[in-house]
């Protein structure tokens, strides 16, 4: 039995069916790579505020994110109108966005036993980097792929509520002075900070190179939003902390798990202690599933077959075991990312030229 | 014709009758020969399931008191034409039809010369008769139940519902012993794939008896290892329509005084029947009183466990000498402390669910003195262990789910075991687990944390309620072409109302 005025209208429904449902695949990625986004500024700001590579991240943010959402852009539309994305040069790229992948992937778990180690002090660095991937293990499987982007936009209200519970928390501690020392070191620091978390935030970014589900204009803009609500969040967090530090605290050469729970330790309140604790090692396990299962997908579109997770869990937990690779990684960590981005960028536009060219003849 | 087939010949089908319901043995199977116009005849039933005064009077008086027969072909025609005064009745050749509706409670007519038996409706069995609901209580809201008899709860629901959209369809599920399903959908609203899928499911049952429909939802649920249930069980018809309404399927099963519904997500676990009933402030505050439950069950007794043991750091020196000295003089450590009073509250809660009812007495004696009072006095567990514990179970009694209630306590558990482990990581890691499980959980391939994630248009409706005038839309698993619940403004009255 058909229903009264389905006839007409079922074939149009069907496509507006599926039309949301690709919206919704679309907004989801989106809110996965905003969570990366934020992660790697929050893991940033845990390197440039303690003065490991430079000076505070708001301050590189807002001087050198238009930039790279320039590059972003042009690589983007390349990318999306020519279609070259299933040739050599695409899938090179697709390896060069894969390495900075691999880079997020080996920071966030050294990030994440980090923290472990902080408030576990006994624990054994190689049994957490091990439980930690095995953890993560589940959220990588092809079949549950949806589940990933699922739960960071799940997580995003008690994210926000979370932040602003623990920031609300520590405000009254703060005083606006800690702000300006660091702002009062010349040139050369800030931009060295700044050259460190523009790649940062370039190589989160390129996610967003990968294959997105298609989608209209409205859905697109709906996107973008949620990755400038993930810059947002990421530059606050990276004032309050600075805000509530006084000046002193930023010249201890603490480890990177001190240095990330640094605000919350200075005035500690159970709940506002309890619930950043668990907020960051939330945000590192999503930003470590995410930027695996990204590249793994990345691989295994260059390789044209599904790839294990053996060959990342070969890789990624390097930094984790072992500090000196870990610092190395920081300190080339802006250089190799620029490399990659640049790359990615390049190969895409010759690709389209060459594809242009052969048009034309 | 084979040997499953009723023919003409008499004694071949009483033959065939007698031996498949064996009839020697069976000593409430009743085969009552009697004689029509001179040819023979026999009825055949189950002694006290029909109803003997309407097979008396529709039946064996219409039979006996016919005078003149037709030719054998159109004997049929005659008999259910003019002979039975059944309001349904049906002529059909196959022996294992016959065989099913006999069991059913339904009367089945053989006479010599006529192909096949005439099969009457006279179910007569004793039944129970609609009462309230057990275990889905509401202060507001209609108090009938369903009841074990399928036919008085698809009534049950076409009372609510009087509309010609509302299908009932007949399935049967199980091989050897098969029983009556109904699916109900509102047509039109319900998409099509999914009441599709639904029947592909059930006809792709191969059990030999589904005793339950609780059973029955678990061969037909998406995901049968994941802790959560995907499908929802009522025992509400009022329910049971608001179901229908979002465009979700209702399966109602003979003997079972309940019924089950799919799809459905984690956030129909969590609406308790009465919410609408109320006015939006109302049902926005207790919806909310009941998240702050379920997170509360969930995670206060980890939490508790992990500050105490790994972080003491995080509290305040108050909080921690208080702490700490209620736990000075218990022998055992924390952790298994912990287990051990929440698999205690957990075995109470077992035990009062069976106990009988004039038991109940002492059951509270023993949960409340024995183990409330006794422990503390004699020291084997702190005081404020066992006010998180009572939190913590209070929490979980705010959840109107019983299977989503058993779920959050295993899930509790596990979250105590791995904060035993490695405090706030080990929580987190469980609760990234958890919920990245969850979230690629499906029923009938709907996601099942939708409308939240993955974001799908929606009523106001899910965690909070807001008025009923703005909950203009379906369900998300509502027909996408049938989304809109009422065009124009609700309160078309209010001149001023914004909407």
């Amino acid at each position: 039995m058909i229903f009264h005025g389905q006839t007409r209208t079922a074939v149009h429904s069907r496509q507006a069916a599926l039309g949301q449902r690709q919206g919704e695949s679309l907004q989801n990625h989106f809110t996965l790579s905003a969570m990366l986004l934020y992660a790697q500024l929050v893991i940033g700001c845990g390197f440039v505020l303690y003065q490991q590579v430079g000076t505070p991240g708001y301050m590189s943010i807002l001087l050198l994110f238009l930039p790279m959402t320039g590059l972003y852009f042009i690589s983007c539309r390349l990318a999306e109108k020519t279609g070259i994305r299933e040739g050599l040069m695409g899938k090179t790229a697709d390896v060069l966005l894969f390495v900075c992948l691999l880079m997020d992937a080996q920071l966030s778990l050294y990030a994440f036993t980090a923290i472990v180690r902080e408030i576990l002090p006994d624990y054994n660095t190689a049994l957490i980097t091990l439980v930690t991937l095995i953890c993560v293990l589940p959220s990588l499987h092809r079949q549950h792929s949806h589940a990933l982007p699922s739960f960071a936009r799940l997580l995003r209200y008690p994210m926000v509520v979370g932040l602003g519970i623990s920031m609300l928390g520590s405000m009254r501690y703060g005083r606006l002075d800690h702000l300006f020392p660091l702002l009062g070191r010349g040139a050369e620091s800030v931009l060295s900070g700044a050259f460190w978390m523009s790649t940062s935030l370039s190589a989160a970014l390129t996610p967003l190179l990968i294959r997105t589900p298609p989608s209209g204009k409205l859905q697109r803009r709906q996107g973008y939003r949620s990755l400038s609500i993930g810059l947002l969040l990421g530059a606050a967090t990276a004032l309050v902390a600075a805000y509530l530090m006084p000046y002193h605290f930023l010249t201890l050469p603490d480890a990177l798990g001190t240095r990330l729970l640094m605000p919350i330790k200075v005035h500690p309140a159970l709940i506002s202690w309890s619930v950043t604790v668990c907020l960051m090692m939330l945000l590192m396990l999503v930003s470590l599933s995410a930027s695996l299962s990204r590249g793994l997908h990345l691989l295994s579109h260059v390789t044209g077959r599904p790839v294990g997770t053996g060959l990342a869990f070969l890789l990624v937990p390097l930094p984790a075991l072992s500090t000196d690779i870990a610092r190395q990684i920081v300190l080339n960590l802006p250089m190799i990312r620029l490399v990659c981005i640049l790359g990615t960028v390049l190969l895409l536009g010759m690709g389209c030229l060459a594809k242009k060219g052969r048009a034309k003849k | 014709m084979n040997d499953k087939t009723l023919g003409k010949s008499y004694e071949k089908n009483k033959s065939l009758i007698e031996n498949a319901v064996q009839a020697q043995k069976n000593e409430d199977m009743k085969i009552r020969p009697f004689r029509m116009a001179g040819k023979q005849a026999a009825y055949v039933f189950i002694d006290g399931m029909v109803d003997l005064t309407r097979v008396q009077l529709f039946v064996m008086d219409p039979c006996m008191d016919v005078k003149e027969l037709p030719p054998d072909e159109e004997l049929s025609d005659f008999i259910t034409g003019q002979v039975l005064r059944l309001a349904s009745v049906e002529v059909t050749t196959s022996l294992d039809n016959v065989l099913m509706r006999i069991c059913q409670g339904d009367g089945a007519l053989i006479v010599d010369g006529m192909e096949g038996a005439v099969i009457g409706e006279v179910k007569g069995y004793s039944r129970r008769s609609i009462g309230q609901p057990v275990n889905e209580t509401v202060i507001m809201g209609p108090h009938e139940g369903f009841c074990e008899t399928m036919r008085d709860n698809v009534v049950l629901i076409r009372r609510l519902m009087r509309t010609p959209k509302l299908i009932s369809e007949a399935v049967t599920v199980g091989d050897q012993t098969p029983m009556r399903v109904s699916l109900m959908y509102l047509n039109g609203v319900a998409p099509r794939e999914t009441v599709d899928e639904i029947r592909r499911r059930i006809q792709g049952c191969r059990v030999d008896y589904v005793s339950s429909i609780g059973m029955l939802g678990q061969l037909l649920e998406d995901n049968p290892y994941a802790l959560v249930p995907q499908t929802l069980i009522t025992e509400r018809p009022d329910r049971a329509v608001s179901f229908l309404l979002e465009g979700q399927v209702v399966i109602l099963m003979e003997n079972a005084p309940l019924a089950l519904v799919m799809p459905v997500g984690l956030l129909h676990h969590y609406h308790a029947p009465d919410d609408t009933s109320m006015r939006w402030q109302y049902g926005t505050f207790l919806r909310l009183l009941r998240m702050a439950g379920m997170l509360i069950a969930l995670f206060l007794p980890a939490v508790y466990v992990a500050l105490t043991v790994f972080h003491p750091e995080g509290m305040s020196l108050s909080l921690l000498t208080s702490v700490l000295e209620s736990q000075s003089k218990v022998p055992l450590s924390l952790f298994p402390s912990m287990l051990l009073m929440l698999l205690a509250f957990s075995l109470i809660n077992e035990a009062g669910a069976r106990v009988p009812g004039a038991m109940g007495a002492s059951l509270s004696i023993v949960g409340g003195i024995i183990l409330g009072q006794a422990v503390v006095v004699a020291d084997l567990f702190s005081p404020l262990l066992i006010v998180v514990v009572a939190i913590s179970g209070l929490g979980i009694y705010a959840v109107p789910s019983y299977p989503l209630t058993l779920a959050l306590r295993i899930a509790q558990l596990m979250l105590v075991v791995l904060a035993g482990l490695a405090g706030y990581a080990g929580i987190v890691m469980g609760t990234f687990l958890l919920l990245t499980r969850l979230c690629s959980l499906t029923s009938l391939h709907f996601p099942y944390f939708s409308p939240l994630a993955p974001g799908r248009p929606a009523n106001p409706d899910a965690i909070i309620r807001m008025p009923v005038w703005r909950q203009r839309l379906r369900g998300y698993t509502a027909n996408a072409f049938r989304m809109n619940r009422a065009v124009g403004p609700m309160r078309a009255w209010d001149k001023e109302d914004k909407q």
